[in-house]
Parts: structure tokens; C-alpha cells; sequence
């Protein structure tokens, strides 16, 4: 097959032209992805953009109509692959009148681990998400006797317990409480430190600029944004941005300079403190010139970095906040 | 093979582990061993309250009929009671012995008195006399002891001497009607109607209840989205079979200790009769060949197999265990159509309804089991049809594992018959 030769050993996934219909819609149009090995990944995009279907595609869990996928090198259908792979969806659940240990068991026989060495992997992992200690050992109780945070780390566990090569978590840190997010972000940074590769889909854009090394922003089927963060953040040719903090008593000096069209395109004032987005052309070092030159007194004055989430509104519109973008979480 | 083990041991496992499981397996027998053993233990209690011992058969024919039926009742089936006490009286003394007894009888002496007069020589009338409700079986055993010792007497009174008169009198008639297999051995054709029916209900309601299993089993996987986790990690024909060949493990588990459990009760049906007092004959065992046994396993699992795996494409289409509910109704509506024409086939096993439905694959696993208990069903109906039920039965599940890896990702919407159409077209 043509597209055989494409084959990079240095991608975890691969997806080139991957077009998926549905019955009613275009669920994902002509999208190409590259997701390079040990890396954290973010798909980010409203809910409805497809990240569950490209997730899905991924997996095989279903076929795209055009395009192909390879998966750790091999076509995404090779039967193999499965075990290499590691899958939380978006929407969870397990046996709930099993116990944790049978269930846990169960995922791991399906992912080819001996019984043997899938108790020892329960058992450590139950004492590294704290469920397993001195005095009590969670992996008897039946799911049904959780709370549902719990269940959660059990699914995670389950996800991660056969040690796969490639990651994928469907919106992992929704319905986790704050304590039980940062076990999770721990284990998926953990895993990245290990060599493996980890793609997760969210719509916390803060998480995503925190955790991932590339991510792709997709929107109405199309990847609109896909590259590594840093190369996105200093490409993105916006104006820069400068957050500045007086001394008491210099407000008045700076205003005359805050005041020139050709140096500043807009002032966000926070009496003490204004955040500076320069005029076109301008740049920050000729800013802070004119403001020693007018005898400010300058108590802090930063570049401000753009925010994944402003690069998003910028390229998606505001249309994707209000179908449940969010940029904090 | 490991992911398919894996499957099965989970299902089998947790079934066989539930609550659930261990009631019916043990209420199963129980139930049974009810329905076999109270009707006749309550019945023989109901005649053991009328004992011979204590009635008094009044005796004024003159004839000794009185001390020969006394013999004949207490004797007879229970050998150990004792007779009834014989009293025989005159003409003249007969109004103050029954005025006597009468008295006994009200103050709770005796159970009650037979008086055997001329009337009774004359026309076989006698009048039986109780405190309490008269127990049929009793009844009947009197009057047959009745019946043997007038005939003997009129025999004797014919010349025909006491010895041959009694061997008359004694002679009882049944006919028991045998039919005789293939294999030249004889079976009783009434316990053969009797087992055919049972293993065609047994049959019917085995697959009703565990398609039942099936059907409850893919929606509850789909519902608690446990089906997606799993099909990341195996493939959906793979999670159907493991499932269908799980849960018919638990099924055969099962009905072996259910059949074991009415196999022994019923062969040691007198023993356990003799343990509760009761006297019972023990009721023979239809004769049943290796290859007989061998073609009841084949249809149970096969028509369960073909209906597992239409329970299994209703509830993964299936979007709320409400809507699996409603939409399994053609599927049921399939097995109530062969138990509703159940009688017609009995009443003409060889008839072409009965023939028909003994090779369409959606009756067969119910009728041909109920034919071949009738009638001597030829080799090559028994190939034809068992071939159609398994050809059926693959090719059910082979759609089923088609519809089951989309279905069971389809969580909003339940797909129009086009679509599923479409999906079972799909190629891997």
C-alpha cells in the first residue's frame, strides 16, 4: 500500500486525510495528525468539534470512510496493536457488582497480562492511588460500594495497568475533584517520563498549556491549530502584550505615554497596575524606554505570554466558547 | 484465544458466582421435588387418616363376606394394618349392633362402620358410615374388595370350587401400551408423551430464560459504557462469543443439576416415599440412548445460540433497558409461536404441521425434541433439521457481531433497520 511508505518511526499516531461520516453529518473533514512518540498530546476543541470520533478512529473502534490511520507504526486494524494500547472513554463505566480486583483483573487478561503479574500490578497500583494501605484494601469492594471519584481512579488504573506504549484518555480530568485531577496529571506526566506517549482530549485549556509538549485545536470536524505549544505560542503573530505595576504617584506620568496612539493600541487600567496591548509595529523595548525616559516608576513590568485560550478565540471565534470552551479548570 | 477465555470466565464466573444463580439452582430441585413428591405424599396422607384398624364392619349376610373383605382391606396394599374388627350379627340383633356402633362412633371410638346386609349380596350395595369426609381412594379400594368377594361367592355358589373361584375373582386388566424404538428396545408411549413434552417446555423455557440472560447482559454493558472500554481491547465477535458461550455454560451447568436432581428423585422415588411412610411404586425411566442425549444437548445449544444472538442484536440496538423490553417482542414472539401449535403436534406428530415445524430452524430446538420423545423421527429429518438449525445459527451470529461493534457505540439514537442493514454489510 501506498501510504505504507509514510510509515515514521517517530510517530505514536498518525492520521493522514481521515474523513468520517455519519448518517446525519460530516463528523471529521480531510484531517492530518502527527502525534511524535513520548510526548503529551492535548486534541482540544468544543464538544461536538469530533475528538471522540478521531479518538475512536484511533482505536479502531471504528473506520473512517477515507484516509488512514497508523497507530505505533502498524496500520490502526492490526489486531496486535491492541494490547500496546491504553483507552479511558469520555463516558465511563465498568462492572458495578464486580469487585474492583475482578474487574481490574479482567480489563488486564483483555490486554494479554497473566493473572500472576496482574495482581502484582493491582496491588501497586491500589497503594500508589492510596486505595490500598495497612488497614484497608478497596480491591475486595464491589464498584457499586465507591464513590464515583474512586470508580474514576479505577478506571484510570485499569487504562494504564498493562503498561501500554501509547495512552488515550477522553476528557480524563472531567468529574475528578481537585486531589484526585493531580494523581492523574502526576501518572500521565509519569508516564510520559517512562518513554510512553499519552493523548488526551479536553476542553480545559489551562491543563492543556500546563501539561502538553503539541496539541491540535479541532473545530466542526477540521483541525484548525496543530503543532508543538511553544512553536504555536511564538508564531502567533498577534500584538505582544506588557503588564505593568507603578510605584504609588506614577500613574499620572505614565498616562501621557499610555496616551500615544503609535505606541499603544489599548490599555486595560487596573489603577496601580495596566495590562498593554501595543499598537502595531511598536515593540515592548521601546515601551519601557519611554517610560524610564517620562520618569515612571516602574514596580514590575512583564511580557505577557498569549494564552492557548486567546490563540484559540482568535481561530475558532467565540462560537466555541459558548458551545462549552473554557478556559480555566 | 486468552481474550476469548478471559471473556468467557468473566461471564461464567460472575454468574455462577451471583445470588441469583445459587437460588434457582437450589429452588430449581426443590420446586420440582415438590411438584413430584407432595401431590402423592399428601394424597397418601389424606387415606392413611381412614385406618382399616379402626372401623368396624357390621356382618348380617350370613356368608362370611364381612371377614373376607376385612382381610382383603387391612391386607391388601398396606400389609402391616391391622383388619377392620368383624362383627356379625342376626336379623333380629343387626338394629341394636348398628344403634351400638353408632353410639362408638359419635363418642370417637371408632373411625366409622360398614354394614354388609342382604341388600348387599343381592345388588352390591353397602352403606359406609363415617365421622369424617369420605376419602376417595378408600372408597374405591373398598369397593373392588367388595366387587372380588361377591364374585367369589356367586362363583362358589356356581359349583366353582374356593380355590378357583379366588383366582376368578382376582383377575384385574390394564393395558399398557409400548412402543418400540428403532433400536428395538420397548418404551412406554405414555411416559415417552410425558418426557417428549417435558423436554420440549424445559427446551422452551431454558432458551427464553437464558436469551433473557443475554439480552440483559449486552444492554447492561452497554448502558454502564463498559462495552466501549472492552471492545478497545477486543473484538466485538470475540466479546459476543466469549459472552453467548459463557452464559451457556452456566445455562448447561444448570440444567445438568436440575436434570441430575429429578433423575435421582425420581428413581428413588419409592425410597423416599418409604422414608415419609408412604407406599409408592417407582416410576420407570424412559429408556434414552447415548445419541438421544447427544441431539437434545445439540438442539438446546444450538436454538440457544440462534437466540442468544438475536437477544444479543436487540439489546445492543437497544438504547434504555425499556426499549430492550418492548423490542425483543418479535424474537419472543418467534419461540410463543412454536409452544402455541405445541398441542397440534402432539396430536399428530407425524402430520406436516408437526414435520414443518421440526425442520424451521426458529421452532425446531422445541419440536423435534417433542417428535423424536412421539415418534420414531427418520435419520435424515433428524440431518436436515439440525443442519438448516446450525446453518441459521451461524449465520445469526455472524450478523450479531456485525451489528454489535457499531451498536453498541451508539448511545443517543436508535439506528433504523437501513442502517443496520448497512452495518451487517460491512466488511472487517
Amino acid at each position: 500500500m501506498a501510504h505504507d511508505d509514510t510509515e515514521d518511526p517517530r510517530y505514536a499516531l498518525e492520521l493522514v486525510g481521515v474523513t468520517k461520516r455519519y448518517a446525519s453529518h460530516e463528523a471529521l473533514r480531510d484531517i492530518s495528525l502527527q502525534i511524535r512518540r513520548g510526548t503529551i498530546f492535548g486534541l482540544l476543541g468544543p464538544n461536538g468539534a469530533g475528538k471522540t470520533t478521531t479518538i475512536r478512529l484511533s482505536l479502531n473502534l471504528m473506520k473512517p470512510d477515507e484516509g488512514h490511520i497508523r497507530v505505533l507504526g502498524e496500520r490502526a486494524s492490526e489486531p496486535s496493536l491492541v494490547n500496546r494500547l491504553g483507552y479511558l472513554p469520555e463516558e465511563r463505566g465498568l462492572y458495578r457488582r464486580m469487585t474492583v480486583r475482578r474487574v481490574l483483573r479482567f480489563l488486564a487478561r483483555i490486554k494479554g497480562v497473566a493473572r500472576p503479574t496482574a495482581d502484582r500490578l493491582i496491588d501497586e497500583w491500589m497503594e500508589r492511588f492510596g486505595m490500598r494501605t495497612s488497614d484497608r484494601d478497596l480491591a475486595n469492594a464491589t464498584l457499586d460500594e465507591l464513590s464515583r471519584g474512586m470508580q474514576q481512579k479505577i478506571q484510570f488504573i485499569g487504562t494504564v495497568l498493562h503498561d501500554p506504549e501509547l495512552v488515550i484518555l477522553d476528557e480524563p480530568f472531567s468529574g475528578l475533584d481537585p486531589v484526585n485531577a493531580q494523581s492523574v496529571k502526576d501518572t500521565v506526566v509519569d508516564l510520559r517520563r517512562r518513554g510512553k506517549t499519552v493523548v488526551f482530549s479536553t476542553h480545559l485549556m489551562d491543563i492543556a498549556e500546563r501539561m502538553c509538549d503539541a496539541v491540535a485545536i479541532v473545530n466542526r470536524g477540521q483541525i484548525v491549530l496543530n503543532g508543538e505549544l511553544r512553536e504555536i505560542k511564538s508564531q502567533y503573530s498577534g500584538p505582544a502584550r506588557v503588564s505593568v505595576t507603578f510605584d504609588s504617584g506614577s500613574v499620572t506620568a505614565a498616562a501621557e505615554v499610555l496616551a500615544d496612539r503609535t505606541l499603544v493600541g489599548q490599555v486595560d487600567d487596573h489603577v496601580n497596575q495596566v495590562d498593554v496591548t501595543l499598537a502595531s509595529g511598536a515593540t515592548t523595548q521601546q515601551l519601557l524606554e519611554r517610560l524610564v525616559t517620562a520618569k515612571v516608576g516602574i514596580a514590575r513590568f512583564d511580557r505577557l505570554e498569549t494564552s492557548l485560550h486567546q490563540i484559540f478565540l482568535d481561530r475558532v471565534g467565540v462560537t466555541g466558547v459558548e458551545a462549552g470552551m473554557s478556559g480555566h479548570g | 484465544m486468552d481474550k476469548l477465555m478471559a471473556v468467557i470466565g468473566r461471564e461464567f464466573g460472575e454468574r455462577v458466582r451471583s445470588k441469583w444463580f445459587v437460588l434457582t439452582t437450589l429452588f430449581g430441585p426443590l420446586l420440582l421435588a415438590g411438584l413430584l413428591l407432595l401431590p402423592p405424599w399428601i394424597a397418601a396422607r389424606t387415606n392413611a387418616s381412614i385406618d382399616p384398624s379402626s372401623l368396624v364392619f357390621i356382618d348380617q349376610t350370613g356368608t362370611g363376606l364381612g371377614n373376607a373383605v376385612a382381610v382383603d382391606v387391612g391386607g391388601g396394599v398396606r400389609a402391616t394394618a391391622t383388619p377392620p374388627l368383624v362383627l356379625v350379627a342376626t336379623r333380629e340383633q343387626i338394629d341394636s349392633v348398628v344403634a351400638l356402633q353408632r353410639a362408638s362412633l359419635m363418642s370417637g371410638a371408632i373411625a366409622g362402620y360398614l354394614i354388609l346386609d342382604t341388600v348387599t349380596t343381592a345388588g352390591g350395595t353397602a352403606r359406609l358410615v363415617l365421622r369424617d369426609g369420605v376419602p376417595g381412594a378408600f372408597t374405591e379400594r373398598l369397593e373392588a374388595s367388595l366387587a372380588r368377594q361377591l364374585q367369589r361367592a356367586r362363583l362358589i355358589s356356581l359349583g366353582v370350587t374356593d380355590e378357583n373361584a379366588d383366582q376368578l375373582a382376582r383377575l384385574t386388566v390394564a393395558v399398557q401400551t409400548v412402543r418400540l424404538g428403532g433400536d428395538g428396545g420397548e418404551a412406554s408411549t405414555r411416559v415417552n408423551l410425558i418426557f417428549g413434552f417435558g423436554v420440549a417446555i424445559l427446551l422452551y423455557i431454558a432458551i427464553v430464560l437464558y436469551g433473557q440472560i443475554v439480552l440483559r447482559s449486552v444492554t447492561e454493558e452497554k448502558q454502564s459504557r463498559v462495552s466501549e472500554v472492552v471492545l478497545a481491547s477486543v473484538p466485538a465477535r470475540i466479546l459476543l462469543a466469549g459472552k453467548i458461550i459463557g452464559i451457556g455454560g452456566v445455562a448447561l451447568l444448570q440444567l445438568g443439576l436440575w436434570t441430575a436432581a429429578v433423575v435421582t428423585i425420581l428413581a428413588n422415588r419409592a425410597a423416599i416415599f418409604a422414608k415419609l411412610g408412604v407406599q409408592a411404586v417407582s416410576v420407570p425411566l424412559p429408556p434414552i440412548s447415548g445419541e438421544s442425549i447427544v441431539l437434545l444437548v445439540a438442539y438446546f445449544l444450538l436454538g440457544y445460540a440462534l437466540y442468544a444472538a438475536l437477544f444479543a442484536i436487540v439489546g445492543s440496538i437497544a438504547t434504555s433497558e425499556q426499549e430492550a423490553q418492548q423490542a425483543q417482542t418479535p424474537v419472543i414472539m418467534l419461540l410463543v409461536s412454536s409452544m402455541a401449535l405445541l398441542q397440534t403436534a402432539i396430536g399428530n406428530p407425524n402430520g406436516s404441521i408437526a414435520q414443518w415445524l421440526s425442520l424451521i430452524p426458529f421452532s425446531s430446538p422445541i419440536m423435534m425434541p417433542l417428535r423424536m420423545g412421539l415418534i420414531n423421527v427418520s435419520t435424515s429429518d433428524l440431518v436436515v433439521s439440525i443442519g438448516v438449525l446450525g446453518l441459521t445459527a451461524v449465520l445469526a451470529l455472524l450478523m450479531a457481531g456485525q451489528v454489535y461493534r457499531t451498536a453498541l457505540l451508539m448511545y443517543g439514537k436508535r439506528p433504523s433497520l437501513r442502517e443496520i442493514a448497512r452495518w451487517m454489510r460491512e466488511v472487517d
